[in-house]
């Protein structure tokens, strides 16, 4: 049962407080473990292969392995050495292996004197994409309703047998500093009018956080359709100006399926009442010398479909500013109290309205104002 | 000393008059007060008096408040004695001519029977009869004087059979409703020679032949003595009235000294009327969820379903109401528990020593006794809470032959949801409605039929996405005949049914329902045979057949994309047949043994999958399918369980015990959640799973303190259980053609210490307990899968080793009290993350070993303010209002503490399900005065 649901059923029985409240317990272990993560595909390369350790709860950083050798084999013996591109990063060469359809492969990372490799894992035929689009819908958080667009895909005929599917995806948008820049105080007597239009439109793209899985087993038509993704919260900058997302869609083996579907089911029914216990879920690699050793992570091989889709925010019902000018902050704080610059913006009034530069400056919101290469402002098939 | 309870209203007072004609006097005895009697408290006062000199003292208890005696003149009289120091609580004494001295209030007390009634029909019968004989007392005076004791009747006829010893055996009645009285403890004065009713309200006990005072009582009723003059077996019906003094106390089962005396252990009885004001979440009562205040039963958290017996999972305990097995005790997925209070009478939790009786679950028998109607009047009583309307009914069919009760109740707050303003809960709606009746009808003395049924819905529905519906129904018919006086014979028909549908519709293009359902069909015929000196045997077989519908998966609309799926049908048949004898060594040493021995069979219509043996089961280990036609036997498992247990008194205050139990289990709860589900299915043991079998060990030692004031009781056990069901990890149970590849057999053991301490009576009562228990599953199994935590011992979901509740009552007034409870445990163990990993940017938690770390403690007080209406005898309906506060702290008990990945953030969060005071008010009525 979906965390929605439960929070639903304790609202109702507490009269609509809040069941739920962040709490951190202290938890002092740390589990050092190796995590080797990457795939292989049909489509060309070069392919990633992210070699990391585990990290404590409080400590998020990412702890690379680096100056490993890493190899990619396929079943008739073939090879590649991956090259360390940036810490724990390793990638094959632009004209280096390229994986085939029907053809298994496996990873071989030698590390620290010790030799961890994945199971031999065959790309299935790519099921196709056919279709992604949105509908605006509402969804129920923990705060209430909201109201976004929900993506769905459609796919192309399914294979005979049992297909299994994972889509991830990478949005990029674009949007817009929500005020204009006029004043920047450098002290009390120091007011520069701005003039420079920079930080006014940005673009960012974000890797998905999440995977989405299906499997056929149990499914009744001849392709997939209607099968939701993601959502984006319609309160958000990522719908305010205009939005893409890159849908891939992986064809992946049953194990490797399994294994994101867990890692879904365990995070999305975390909350709930009638929780299954959660559990160290093992990937597909080994130690080749002592099969105790718990290796994290997961190297498949996929099939890969991808499709990207443009969305132009609908006219009514979205609502993104966070931004309100402030004209109180002089008469507020004392001049030394203040940590200039001040950014400020001219009201209809004739006050001046003082608010953070991320307001005034996209750039501030991990924006670039260069758009990305595939970027288009119209496309045919806009939603 | 000996207490018993002339608390006379003037209306019963008045009728005893008129009734009867007295030769009143008030006697006296002369007494010597020298310094010994000066400042003694009142109890040791008569109890000097009492070993001084030849009378008795007759007063209730809790009547008089603690004083200490001062004796101010020299005058000789006992009696002008004891009024002038009784005259400030406005107490007066009276002696009658056989020296029992009476302490009443107000009225004076008029002393003696009418000699015209002593003894005559008696005499009479045994002079003409040659059978066994029964005493047919004055109906009306046993009745309406329930604590007289003066008369003396004469209980079989004159044969010269050299024995010491015959048997006396009857029924006990209520006299305001005839129903019968379970638990009433009759014993014989002076004696330790002690039996208690059974669940027909039977009793025999063995005495010796010559006069003696039987007393007759428990907490329930008023104590009543009756002289007797035994002279060869015979039969003694008696009826005894409710207690009216103790209405508002909380109180764990027992008449004094059963906890002490019975022969049985580990095991509990709660009444309902014991439990009215003992604050429980939205003002509900619940005789269930009360029994998580008793030691050894706990529940992984608040609002889930399910109790955890003694460390034992949820699936093995048995709820039957009057016989009927109960396979979803809970209403509201958990919230409440699916028996209405208003027409359950008792409910005894089995908890070490199962009687040879019951089979099937390993781990606690809840056995809920409906009320009987009232054979005498009709009556109804209801209310009102928060959450439901409850309405029940009884009265007689025929006076004095037969009854009926009908008890409903229903949510009636569905429409509340409908005015929230908020969309989430305006489109949810849960309703739930129960009903039990009860029909019985006494065809003769010896001969009764009994009808009884059990209805329960639930009807659940989630922001339109997710629908619940699941109902048990059952039914019981049962023939009850007496023979030969005082042994018995039973024969039931049972049949119970449980039926789950969920419609789940998250996801609109994989949208579904499913429907489970499950039938059990019982005969059962148990035999009590008492006409053995010292021994009571018990023999009975029985028979149920199970058929399951593992499911029925289909898709929900036609938007919807799952194949429709019909999981295969199980059926079976468990039989069992036992003997069990009671024993009384001596007066200090009784032993019950007894032997259960089981046989399953599982049968088909079935294809069953074979797999390869060197390998864990999974879909890619099957190597064939063999079918089985209908009726085919596919599996057959039977073992012998032997029960044991042993009472020795090493005096009259003080017991030690000691018990031996083991029992088997062929069902189970398809559930891998750490809290009951409302998705969970049962499933019977088959081909591939084996059944569970427990056994436990325990031992306690008993004692009741303060002349009887105090009950105190310690008891240790340990217990294992093999082949105890669990799950691999991650194992999918919604539609699973074959269960058997998520199935992993490991082992359980369980051990506790309970020391309780019960307060039963007085203005201030209550019970505390204290708890410690560990829990530890072991799964080893010989594949990877099949391993948790390597193989080693983990701590259960509900492995809580502190355990503190404490339930307290305080009586202002008959019109006022307070109660209090006040619950603290150990936080349950619960799985962490001790660390995260990186997929790409995905962050995901990294486990530790499963149940390595605990959530915080539990701890929580709740608070009731019961307000009973006017005490006017003469009204038509008298009404109580409850109100209470649940969870008066507010404090934020984690149901849960969790992890999950928001966006890139891991957040961790903590779940309360009650986490604020949960105030409520309950208004009860019942027709009739505070008394009926």
């Amino acid at each position: 049962m979906r965390i929605s649901a439960i929070l639903i059923f304790c609202g109702l029985l507490t009269f609509a407080i809040s069941c739920l409240d962040p709490f951190y317990p202290g938890i002092d272990e740390y589990l050092d473990l190796p995590v080797v993560e990457g795939y292989i595909s049909d489509s060309p390369g070069p392919y990633t292969v992210r070699l990391s350790r585990t990290v404590a709860m409080e400590d998020p950083e990412i702890k690379p392995i680096r100056n490993a050798v890493v190899i990619i084999a396929d079943d008739t013996g073939l090879e590649e050495t991956l090259t360390e591109t940036a810490p724990g990063v390793y990638i094959t060469h632009a004209d280096g292996m390229r994986g085939v359809k029907g053809k298994s492969y496996s990873v071989i990372v030698k590390t620290d004197g010790k030799t961890y490799q994945s199971a031999f894992e065959t790309i299935p035929e790519a099921v196709a994409i056919d279709s992604v689009y949105a509908h605006t819908e509402t969804r129920y958080i923990e705060d209430g309703a909201v109201q976004g667009l929900q993506f769905y895909v459609n796919t192309k005929a399914l294979p005979d047998q049992h297909a299994y599917l994972l889509w991830k995806y990478e949005e990029t948008y674009k949007f817009r500093a929500e005020l204009v820049l006029d004043f920047i105080y450098y002290s009390l007597d120091s007011i520069v009018r701005n003039l420079s239009d920079s930080g006014q439109m940005c673009w960012r793209t974000v890797q998905s956080y999440e995977a989405f899985t299906f499997s056929s087993v149990n499914y009744s038509q001849p392709q997939l359709s209607l099968f939701p993704i993601h959502f984006v919260d319609g309160q958000t900058n990522k719908l305010s100006v205009r939005y893409s997302v890159l849908v891939n869609q992986y064809t992946v083996s049953e194990r490797a399926y399994h294994y994101w579907d867990e890692i879904g089911r365990m995070n999305e029914e975390s909350g709930s009442l009638y929780t299954r216990q959660p559990y160290q879920i093992k990937g597909n690699l080994y130690n080749v010398e002592n099969s105790d050793e718990v290796i994290l992570g997961y190297f498949m091989a996929a099939g890969i479909s991808n499709k990207r889709i443009y969305v132009n925010p609908p006219s009514i019902g979205f609502n993104f500013g966070v931004c309100t000018p402030a004209t109180d902050v002089l008469i507020n704080s004392s001049p030394d109290e203040i940590n200039w610059p001040l950014y400020a913006m001219l009201l209809p009034t004739g006050e001046h309205g003082f608010a953070h530069l991320a307001c005034f400056d996209c750039r501030m919101n991990s924006g670039t104002e260069t758009a990305p290469d595939f970027w288009q402002e119209f496309t045919t098939n806009d939603q | 000393m000996n207490l018993t309870s002339p608390i006379l209203k003037n209306w019963l007072t008045a009728a005893f008059i008129l009734l009867f004609s007295f030769r009143g006097a008030t006697q006296d005895y002369p007494v010597k007060w020298d310094a010994s009697f000066q400042n003694l408290t009142w109890n040791a006062f008569v109890q000097r008096v009492e070993a001084r000199y030849p009378v008795r003292f007759f007063y209730e208890t809790d009547s008089l408040p603690d004083f200490n005696v001062i004796i101010r003149t020299q005058d000789s009289s006992l009696t002008k004695q004891l009024n002038n120091m009784l005259r400030p609580y406005h107490r007066i004494a009276v002696m009658d001519h056989d020296n029992n001295i009476f302490i009443t209030a107000n009225t004076s007390f008029k002393t003696g029977i009418p000699a015209e009634t002593l003894n005559t029909t008696a005499t009479r019968e045994n002079i003409t009869s040659v059978k066994p004989t029964v005493v047919k007392t004055n109906r009306a005076l046993m009745g309406t004087n329930g604590n007289f004791a003066g008369q003396r009747i004469t209980v079989g006829k004159i044969v010269n059979d050299n024995r010491a010893g015959v048997i006396i055996s009857g029924y006990v009645r209520n006299v305001t409703d005839n129903a019968p009285i379970i638990g009433v403890m009759l014993r014989i004065d002076g004696t330790t020679n002690a039996v208690l009713t059974d669940a027909s309200g039977f009793y025999t006990i063995k005495v010796e032949k010559g006069d003696m005072q039987l007393i007759a009582g428990n907490i329930e009723t008023k104590e009543k003595r009756i002289n007797l003059k035994v002279l060869s077996d015979g039969r003694l019906d008696l009826t005894l009235e409710p207690r009216l003094v103790t209405l508002n106390a909380v109180v764990i089962s027992a008449a004094k000294d059963q906890l002490v005396k019975t022969t049985q252990m580990g095991f509990q009885r709660l009444a309902t009327r014991e439990i009215k004001e003992i604050p429980l979440v939205l003002g509900e009562q619940d005789v269930i969820k009360v029994s998580l205040l008793l030691p050894g039963v706990q529940s992984v958290g608040e609002g889930s379903a399910g109790l955890n017996v003694r460390g034992s999972p949820t699936d093995q305990n048995y709820f039957i109401i009057n016989n009927i097995p109960v396979y979803n005790s809970s209403h509201l997925l958990g919230f409440f528990s699916a028996f209405n209070s208003d027409a359950i009478k008792d409910f005894t939790l089995y908890k070490g020593n199962i009687p040879a009786g019951f089979g099937g679950r390993l781990s606690s028998v809840f056995d809920i006794r409906t009320k009987q109607g009232n054979q005498n009047n009709f009556s109804a009583n209801g209310g009102i809470s928060p959450v439901t309307a409850r309405l029940t009914l009884e009265g007689p069919i025929i006076k004095k032959q037969s009854s009926y009760m009908i008890g409903m109740r229903s949510t009636y707050s569905d429409w509340i949801l409908k005015q929230v303003n908020d969309p989430d809960i305006s489109n949810s709606n849960a309703w739930f409605g129960d009903l039990i009746t009860d029909f019985t009808f006494d065809l003769d003395r010896n001969n009764r039929i009994n009808l009884s049924s059990y209805h329960s819905v639930d009807q659940i529905g989630l922001i339109d996405q997710n629908k619940y519906q699941y109902a048990n129904n059952g039914a019981s018919l049962t023939y009850n005949h007496l023979f030969r006086e005082k042994n018995s014979f039973v024969l039931s028909g049972i049949v119970s049914r449980y039926d789950f549908t969920e419609e789940n519709a998250e996801m609109a293009i994989a949208a579904y329902s499913d429907y489970f359902n499950l039938v059990h069909g019982e005969i059962k015929s148990d035999i009590t045979i008492r006409s053995i000196t010292r021994h009571t045997i018990n023999a009975g077989i029985n028979g149920i057949l199970y058929l399951v519908n593992q499911g029925d998966f289909k898709p929900l609309n036609a938007e919807s994309m799952v194949n429709t799926m019909n999981l295969e049908k199980e059926k079976a048949i468990e039989s069992g047949i036992y003997l069990s004898d009671e024993w009384i060594v001596s007066p200090k040493l009784a032993i019950t043994a007894g032997i259960r021995y089981n046989r399953y069979f599982y049968l088909g219509p079935q294809q069953v999958k074979h797999y390869a043996a060197d390998a864990a089961r999974s879909v890619a280990t099957i190597t064939d399918t063999t079918g089985f036609a209908n009726n085919e036997l596919i599996k057959t498992y039977g073992a012998p369980d032997f029960r044991f247990n042993a009472r020795y008194l090493i005096n009259e205050r003080l017991s030690v015990k000691l018990g031996y139990n083991q029992l088997k289990q062929y069902l189970f709860m398809l559930s891998n959640t750490i809290a009951i589900a409302p998705t969970d299915k049962w499933k019977l043991c088959d081909y591939h799973i084996r059944p569970m079998s427990g056994e436990q060990y325990s031992f306690g030692v008993y004692s009741t303190l303060l002349n009887g004031k105090l009950e105190v009781s310690a008891e240790t056990y340990y217990k294992t259980v093999e082949n105890l069901v669990e799950y691999k990890n991650g194992a999918n149970l919604v539609v699973n053609e074959i269960p058997e590849t998520e199935v992993i057999q490991g082992s359980l053991s369980a051990m506790g210490l309970e020391v309780m301490i019960n307060k039963p009576k007085g203005r201030f009562n209550g019970w505390m307990n204290y708890t410690y228990s560990r829990a530890m599953v072991t799964l080893d199994g010989p594949w990877y899968e099949e391993r948790i935590n390597d193989g080693e011992p983990y701590p259960s979901n509900y492995d809580k080793p502190h355990a503190l509740n404490i339930v307290a009552n305080y009586k202002f007034s008959r019109r006022f009290s307070i109660s209090s409870n006040l619950v603290y445990s150990t936080g349950r163990p619960i799985t962490y993350p001790v660390g995260f990993f990186y997929h790409d940017v995905t962050k995901i938690p990294l486990y530790s070993e499963r149940n390595e770390y605990r959530i915080p403690d539990y701890f929580r007080i709740d608070l009731s303010l019961k307000i009973e209406g006017n005490l006017l005898s003469r009204k038509f309906a008298h009404g109580t209002w409850i109100l209470s506060v649940y969870n008066l702290t507010g404090r934020k008990n984690a149901y849960s503490v969790f992890f999950r990945t928001e966006n890139e953030m891991l957040q961790g969060y903590r779940l309360s399900v009650f986490g604020v005071p949960i105030v409520s008010l309950t208004y009860s009525f019942k027709l009739g005065n505070y008394a009926n």
